[in-house]
C-alpha cells in the first residue's frame, strides 16, 4: 500500500494540467448550454466518455517508460517478482491519480444525479487505463513515438467500451442489462489482455 | 554472444568480469541476474542483490522512500547501514538533489540491506571518489568474509587478491 502512495505522489506536472483541461472543459460547456439543461443532459455523457479518454491514455506513454529509463525495471526484474504485480500497481496508480478525480469531477458537474454515468465513467476510465498500459509497454522500445500513439492503439479497442457506457448512461430508465453485460465483458477481456501482454512486452523491452 | 563459458561462484569467492567495451561484459551479468529472463543453464541456489549499470533510483522520492521501497528494511536498519558511510545526512533529500557519486552510494546501499548473499554488479565503483571507493571494497571484502559472494564487471583495478578474473574478448 505505501508503494502506491509512493507512485501516486510522484504525480507529474502533466497529470495536473490534463486535471485542470478536464475540469475547464467541462465547466465551459456546462456554462454555455447552462439555459439548456436538456441540451446539458444530453451531451454530457458524451462529453465526459470523450475527456476521459483524451485524459487517461494522453499521459500513458510514460508509464513504464521512467522506470525503463532510470533502471527500476531493471531492478524489478532481477528480484524476479513477478512482473504481473508490477504491472497490476502501475494501472492502478494511475487509474487512482486520474480516473478517481474524473469520476469525482463529473459527478460534482452532474450534481451526483445519475449513478449510470458514474458507474459507467468509473469503469470506462478502468478499462482505458487497461488497454493503454497495454499499448504503453508495447510501444516502450520505440524512440521517436509522441504520446499519441498510446492513445490511437487504444483507440479501436476502447470505443466498444465508450459506446456501451454511453447507452447504460443516456438509456438509464431503459433495458441496460445487456450493455452492463456488454461493460464487464470488457473489462475483464482488459484485465486478462493487460496482464498478459504487459509483462511480455516490458521483458522484451529490456532484452 | 558467449561461447565455452562455464564458471562457478562459490560463498566467500569474487570473480571479476574485465573486457574491452561492448565485449558482453553487463550482458553477461543482466543474465546472472536474470534480465529479462534466467538462461535455464544457470543454476542460482541463493538470493541475489542486484545494482546495475543504472542507479534504480527515483528522484523524486527522497532516499529513505528510495531505500525502503526498493529493500523493505526498518528505518532502524536503513539509518545505521547510511550512517556507516557518513551519508544519514541525506535520509530525507530528494534524489534529484544528489550528485552522480552519492546516488551511486546510495544504489549500493542496497546492498548490505538486502541481506543477499550473492552481489551482482556492475561497474560499481563509477562516479565515486577515492574515500567511497575505498570503503566500498571494504564493504565487499566484509560481505566476503560473511560467507558472501560477489560477481562485478569492471575496468579499472580490483583490490580483491584472491578474486577469479574472466576475461572476455568481444
Amino acid at each position: 500500500m505505501a508503494n502506491c502512495f509512493l507512485q501516486i505522489r510522484q504525480a507529474s506536472q502533466s497529470t495536473i494540467h490534463l486535471l485542470l483541461v478536464f475540469t475547464s472543459l467541462l465547466i465551459a460547456f456546462g456554462l454555455l448550454s447552462s439555459h439548456q439543461s436538456s441540451l446539458w443532459q444530453a451531451f454530457l455523457p458524451i462529453l465526459s466518455m470523450g475527456l476521459s479518454y483524451g485524459m487517461m491514455t494522453l499521459s500513458l506513454d510514460q508509464l513504464f517508460r521512467e522506470d525503463c529509463k532510470d533502471g527500476t525495471l531493471e531492478w524489478i526484474m532481477s528480484t524476479h517478482k513477478p512482473l504481473e504485480h508490477y504491472v497490476g500497481m502501475k494501472i492502478l496508480t494511475h487509474w487512482a491519480r486520474l480516473g478517481i478525480p474524473v469520476v469525482g469531477l463529473v459527478g460534482l458537474v452532474s450534481g451526483f444525479s445519475s449513478l449510470a454515468l458514474l458507474w459507467s465513467i468509473g469503469i470506462t476510465t478502468l478499462t482505458l487505463t487497461l488497454l493503454g498500459a497495454m499499448s504503453s509497454a508495447l510501444c516502450l522500445n520505440i524512440k521517436t513515438q509522441g504520446a499519441l500513439l498510446p492513445p490511437l492503439l487504444t483507440l479501436p479497442l476502447g470505443i466498444p467500451m465508450m459506446v456501451a457506457s454511453m447507452v447504460v448512461t443516456i438509456d438509464s430508465h431503459g433495458v441496460i442489462f445487456p450493455y452492463l453485460t456488454i461493460q464487464a465483458g470488457l473489462f475483464l477481456m482488459a484485465c486478462a489482455l493487460s496482464f498478459m501482454v504487459c509483462p511480455f512486452a516490458l521483458r522484451l523491452s529490456v532484452k | 554472444m558467449f561461447r565455452d563459458l562455464s564458471f562457478e561462484v562459490m560463498p566467500e569467492e569474487a570473480v571479476v568480469v574485465m573486457g574491452p567495451n561492448g565485449s558482453g561484459k553487463t550482458s553477461l551479468l543482466r543474465c546472472l541476474a536474470g534480465i529479462p529472463d534466467a538462461f535455464p543453464n544457470i543454476t542460482k541456489t541463493t538470493t541475489q542483490a542486484y545494482v546495475g549499470h543504472l542507479n534504480a533510483l527515483k528522484g523524486e522520492w527522497t532516499v529513505k522512500e528510495n531505500l525502503i521501497y526498493q529493500t523493505k528494511t526498518t528505518l532502524h536498519e536503513l539509518t545505521n547501514v547510511l550512517a556507516e558511510k557518513k551519508l544519514d545526512s541525506l535520509l530525507d533529500q530528494k534524489v534529484r538533489m544528489l550528485s552522480m557519486g552519492q546516488q551511486r552510494q546510495i544504489a549500493l546501499c542496497r546492498l548490505p540491506l538486502s541481506q543477499a548473499t550473492l552481489w551482482l554488479l556492475d561497474e560499481p565503483t563509477s562516479h565515486l571518489d577515492e574515500k567511497a571507493t575505498e570503503h566500498f571494497w571494504h564493504e565487499v571484502k566484509r560481505h566476503l568474509n560473511h560467507g558472501g559472494a560477489v560477481v562485478l564487471t569492471s575496468h579499472a583495478h580490483i583490490p580483491l587478491s584472491q578474486a577469479k578474473v574472466i576475461m572476455l574478448n568481444g
